[in-house]
């Protein structure tokens, strides 16, 4: 069984930029770990050197019991899925889903067999025939997967698979990926997953645990609902959730967050849990947890309205700060607008406070 | 009443209008055939008047002697296969087919060497870091654009002093060590045009450098391969200076040089057996790019991948 370890895995490229600064990782057999991040913070660097396929300047990489930082890709016991699926040109879909095998001196009738399996599973067996360029984007990428899966690897290795396929495809495989895992794992299958996104939906709906990332760096790990409910950082805060989070900037004092001449009651909870009161601090609530009211509250400045169907998005002005809040369009009619001016509630136990200066949130509840 | 004569008026016009649409409808056509026609023609003609040296040689080669110099058309009076016939034989104790033999053993070696040295080399230049790797690549290109006279003596003094001179070796061994820059630099553009996802999914498979290369690489190089091969056949069919410089005993001249022998030797020249001769050498070249033309095009089109 594989539990996955990277310990201060450091990547420095050829030009001296260093694009993995020393990161700890440590993904539990059986794990669905998905690695998030905006373009450029080295996700595809860090799986890469998981895969093998790029070299590691400092630091160890675990594979069960093994360190494999000098093994060879294809002695790692790992698959690999390609964004844009990798497919032997010149090979037909059965050549594909075997090449593996073959090159491992697998016997002819074992091969047949699995790949006959394999296709069983992703439902491809009338494409077994056909070559890469007859398929279409949705059944390349499970032949492609299912390359990965007939190796029976220790770790899964995913890096943006779903990226080229159109928004329903993506939804639907999205689902039967997590479904595949879900299987290997109740049939005690290795099924580590290390999943490269950075498409926040793919990340909340298919990771066990997320590990968001910034310009190589780790921002949290963390489950998808305490990344949401619990985000450590003003980072994390912003790329999880949509709409964004709303950051104002402020003070603390008499147990209130003061933005300009308005100012938030913080509730005790929130008090209590202050572990440091920064003086430049940022006072952070989700766009669904800022309530539209009649005449108390924030006062801002409607800017823009999006309707979403049952919901409204109320884009406003508060203070030099965009925020935006999420209304049920029945509020929103019923409360309406007062010329351009809202009135916005936090509800409370909701809040977040951070620190401006290195953006962690210094109003997480005691490690527990 | 007015009403009526109202819509009788609109008939008539409609019915003239669409008359005028189905006359400018119909001019353009003519006008399309006809532009197809001269484009035709006139394609027709450029392509017979560079082609006509050709078709001229295939005609007279099937002439007498005598009726080259008399009958300027293409079409022989009495064709006969006297020139075939003679020329076959030549003047030296070896025939016609000796010769071919022996192109033919220079140039099977001598193609495999380079499809399977230049695939190596380009391999190495467009996928792996090594050290002085732009030097090295800066000196394939400076070769390629190194005229061949400036090595010719150098290499033969070498040749000599190996004790090569009058064997094949002089021109097989060059080849075998990629020693044609153009091909290795046509097949390194060709392989940076295509992505090496699929070499990295192939090591995650499992596979190595050399079986990545020959299960993986090769097969999406095949279109630059054949070409390769292709150009090596026919230049080296065509190569004339080097057999010249390197082979001295008359029974391991290629073609090239016994068509010269034939002139060399005879007092008169026997012209319709130097040209039938001429038309049986050019003829594996014709075959081989006539089986090969539709990979040879798309291996000299750069980036040959769709996504
Ligand atoms: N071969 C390379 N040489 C030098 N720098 C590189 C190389 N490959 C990537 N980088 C740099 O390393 C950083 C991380 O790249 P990486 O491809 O891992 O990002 P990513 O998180 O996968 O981004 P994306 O979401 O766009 O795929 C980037 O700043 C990139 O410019
Ligand atoms: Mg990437």
């Amino acid at each position: 069984m594989a539990r996955l370890q990277l310990n201060k895995l450091e990547k420095i490229y050829g030009g001296g930029f260093k694009a993995v600064h020393g990161i700890d990782l440590d993904v539990q057999d059986g794990e669905f770990m998905v690695l998030v991040g905006p373009s450029g913070c080295a996700k595809s660097t860090t799986l890469r050197m998981i895969a093998g396929l790029e070299e590691v300047t400092a630091g160890e990489i675990r594979i069960g019991e093994r360190i494999v930082n000098a093994l060879p890709p294809g002695k790692r016991r790992i698959a690999m899925v390609f964004q844009n699926y990798a497919l032997y040109p010149h090979m037909k879909v059965r050549s594909n889903l075997a090449f593996g095998l073959r090159l491992a001196h697998v016997p002819k009738a074992e091969r047949d067999a699995a790949v006959d399996e394999v296709a069983r599973i992703l439902e491809i067996e009338p494409l077994l025939d056909r070559l890469p360029k007859q398929l279409s984007g949705g059944q390349a990428q499970r032949v492609a997967l299912g390359r990965a899966l007939i190796k029976k690897p220790e770790v899964f290795l995913f890096d943006e698979p779903l990226s080229n396929l159109d928004a329903k495809l993506r939804a639907s495989m999205r689902v039967r990926i997590t479904q595949l895992h879900k299987r290997l794992k109740a049939e005690g299958m290795s099924s580590t997953v290390v999943y490269v996104t950075h498409d926040q939906t793919e990340a909340m709906t298919m990771g066990d645990r997320i590990c968001v990332m910034k310009d190589g760096h780790i921002m949290q790990v963390a489950t998808p609902k305490e990344l949401y409910d619990r985000p450590a950082n003003l980072f994390v805060a912003g790329f999880i959730g949509s709409p964004e989070m709303n950051v104002m900037d402020g003070q603390i004092s008499d147990g209130a967050f003061h933005i300009g001449t308005q100012s938030v009651a913080l509730d005790a909870g929130l008090m209590q849990r202050l572990q440091s009161r920064p003086d430049q601090a940022a006072f952070g609530i989700r766009p669904q947890h800022l309530r539209l009211s009649g005449h108390d509250g924030l006062r801002a400045r409607l800017q823009s309205v999006e309707f979403m169907g049952h919901e409204v998005y109320l884009h406003a002005e508060l203070d030099g700060h965009q925020i935006t809040s999420v209304a049920t369009a029945a509020d929103y009619e019923a409360i309406g607008t007062d010329d351009d001016a809202i009135h916005l509630t936090p509800e409370p136990g909701q809040g977040h406070v951070f620190d401006r200066h290195n953006g962690t949130n210094v109003s997480l509840p005691v490690a527990v | 009443m007015s009403n009526l004569s109202d819509i009788s008026d609109v008939a008539t016009t409609h019915a003239a209008a669409l008359a005028e649409a189905r006359d400018a409808n119909n001019r353009q056509i003519r006008n399309a055939r006809l532009s197809a026609a001269l484009r035709y023609v006139i394609l027709f003609g450029v392509g017979l008047l560079m082609l006509y040296p050709l078709i001229w040689l295939v005609g007279a080669s099937f002439k007498t002697n005598s009726e080259i110099f008399a009958n300027p058309g293409f079409l022989p009076n009495s064709p006969t296969l006297d020139g075939y016939q003679k020329g076959w034989e030549t003047s030296t104790p070896y025939t016609f087919g000796r010769f071919f033999l022996n192109s033919f053993l220079i140039i099977v070696p001598k193609v495999i060497g380079t499809a399977i040295s230049c695939t190596m080399v380009a391999y190495a230049f467009a996928r792996f870091d090594f050290p002085f790797k732009r030097v090295l690549f800066s000196s394939v290109i400076a070769i390629l654009l190194l005229p061949n006279v400036v090595t010719r003596i150098p290499q033969y003094i070498l040749f000599r002093d190996l004790g090569w001179l009058d064997s094949f070796l002089p021109l097989w061994v060059p080849s075998a060590f990629a020693g044609d820059a153009f091909f290795v630099f046509m097949l390194v553009q060709f392989l940076r045009a295509i992505p090496d996802d699929m070499e990295q999914a192939a090591r995650v498979d499992g596979a190595n450098s050399w079986q990545t290369l020959i299960y993986i690489v090769v097969p999406m190089l095949g279109p630059a391969l054949i070409s390769v091969c292709l150009f090596q056949f026919m230049w080296t069919m065509n190569d004339f200076l080097g057999p010249l410089i390197y082979l001295s005993s008359v029974d391991k001249y290629p073609v090239s040089l016994a068509l010269k022998l034939s002139i060399d030797t005879t007092e008169a020249f026997e012209w319709n057996r130097i040209l039938a001769m001429s038309v049986l050498t050019i003829t594996p070249a014709l075959i081989v790019f006539f089986m090969a033309q539709k990979y040879f095009i798309e291996g000299i089109s750069a980036g040959g991948v769709k996504g």
